[in-house]
């Protein structure tokens, strides 16, 4: 046993230490346009040409690691990583235990369903009275769970761990509804074809439903002020020249830019 | 369909394929630090009452524990233990622990917990005289255990070992949460990527059920020629 232990520990150490302006980042690459990765095995989308700008403004090497999206949020308090880029929204509730950059993309969300039977959907009253009555899928450990509890306690909020769960659960007619980002639903909308998915009611923002968080940011440890400073002035030169929008453009159609 | 799951550049199968190769090697690792330290414990079980104590100990730890928890523990718990570890040794560089060395870590340390159960299991089954009748013969203790006990013992505790393989096999993919990409997450990121969750989620199982089951015609052919049924 104990040279079990030893040995563990052994491997476990080999991976040496690393200088310090290598940074590490990790994002979790099942969520396109943000983040995903291609049939070659390369990570690719909006958060990743972001990040790897950031790292090149504040000269650091960056060094990107894949994991799962409920790891995240653990992995970087324990230190494991410098830099958490996965679409993460800024909440009071996640402030408790890291730090966050300033804002880098605002995400608006809506609730969605397959066909048009809530076409007539207009308004944030109509939408109040439609989801107070419905069975509406939301994806775990994310933001959404408590906009429901706090605006849609009527409802029954189903929580998912992942978004294409939801899908296949309004295909199965489990759910009357699902709540997720804009970007999402296009996303789902275009690789679900033989499905008729359509966006209803107003979009979800900020101003209204504040626990969307007040945008999306870089998850830091916390006491990294010299790192969060960098990363700040980082952020806000490319909203400054544009960079973020043309990147925005590119991935999702759209300007995301808070 | 058939494309995405092609090799190359095009396709999702050398990902799900390099996935493979690393639950394997986990399974691997886990599977025989496992059994050898298994041994151990059991052996140690023997040496007076607080090695008794703490060997019923950890093997109602670890197999009364989720693995899931255990996993969780190993990957967000030792990062902080080792860098204090290190602090208050003078080292304060910044130490990065691989996902892979730990849960191949964790995983060992489960099986290790099941395996000295199927070992004490099937060391109660050998009759004492022979032992002593060994002893009798001027046989040192290592080898009364090396010569006597251990081919009578293994062979017993065969089925409980192939039980404990396909138990690790698929315990791999609780190690998909952090950042190992074996088979199970390659899965999940195909899934999310291409937006077509149940295609890779089925070839994953189909992956998984394949190894399963060549595994247990190993595992019936290894049992045929040493286990009991050669003594019945």
């Amino acid at each position: 046993m104990k040279l079990l232990f030893s040995a563990g520990l052994l491997v476990a150490l080999a991976a040496a230490p690393v200088s310090a302006e290598t940074l590490r980042i990790a994002t979790s690459a099942d969520f396109p346009p943000w983040e995903s990765v291609d049939s070659d095995g390369n990570m690719i989308g909006f958060d990743v040409d972001f990040g790897n700008e950031v790292c090149a403004r504040i000269e650091a090497e960056c060094e990107w690691t894949n994991q799962a999206y409920d790891g995240l949020l653990p992995a970087l308090i324990a230190g494991q990583y410098d830099m958490i880029v996965a679409a993460i929204s800024i909440t009071d509730e996640r402030r408790q235990s890291i730090a966050f950059s300033t804002a880098y993309a605002q995400a608006p969300a809506a609730f969605a369903t397959i066909g048009d039977k809530y076409a007539e959907v207009g308004d944030a009253a109509a939408l109040d009275e439609t989801i107070n009555a419905a069975t509406v899928g939301v994806q775990g450990a994310s933001t959404f769970e408590g906009l429901m509890a706090a605006h849609f306690d009527g409802a029954d909020a189903r929580v998912y761990q992942r978004a294409d769960e939801i899908i296949a659960d309004l295909r199965t007619g489990r759910l009357d509804a699902g709540l997720m980002e804009v970007s999402a639903w296009e996303e789902f909308a275009e690789a679900n074809t033989d499905i008729e998915l359509n966006m209803f009611g107003p979009v979800l923002t900020y101003d209204v439903y504040p626990e969307l968080g007040e945008g999306i940011g870089i998850g830091l440890q916390q006491g990294a002020d010299d790192l969060k400073g960098r990363i700040d002035a980082a952020i806000t030169s490319m909203l400054e020249d544009g960079t973020i929008a043309t990147m925005s453009q590119q991935w999702f159609g759209y300007d995301v830019s808070p | 369909m058939l494309d995405m799951l092609s090799f190359g550049a095009g396709g999702w199968g050398d990902e799900l394929l390099s996935g493979l190769a690393v639950t394997l090697l986990l399974a691997l690792i886990a599977f025989s630090a496992g059994t050898v330290a298994g041994l151990m414990l059991m052996l140690a079980r023997r040496r007076g009452r607080p090695a008794r104590y703490f060997v019923s100990g950890y093997v109602t730890v670890f197999r009364g524990v989720p693995e899931l928890l255990i996993l969780y523990l190993f990957f967000f718990g030792t990062g902080a233990v080792v860098q204090n570890v290190a602090a208050s040794l003078g080292y304060t560089e910044r130490i990065n622990l691989s996902g892979f060395a730990l849960g191949a870590f964790a995983l060992s340390v489960i099986v290790t917990a099941y395996a000295t159960e199927a070992f004490r299991g099937a060391a109660n089954s050998i009759p004492k005289g022979q032992l002593e009748a060994a002893e009798a013969f001027g046989f040192s203790a290592p080898r009364r255990f090396l010569f006597i006990e251990l081919p009578q013992l293994l062979r017993v505790a065969l089925p409980s070992l192939g039980n404990i393989w396909l138990i690790v096999l698929k315990d791999t993919a609780l190690v998909s949460l952090t950042a190992v990409a074996e088979l199970m997450r390659q899965a999940t990121v195909a899934a999310g990527s291409t937006h077509r969750p149940f295609t890779f989620y089925a070839v994953a199982a189909l992956i998984y059920l394949t190894v399963s089951f060549f595994s247990e015609r190993v595992i019936g052919r290894v049992e045929k020629r040493f286990g009991l049924k050669e003594a019945n």
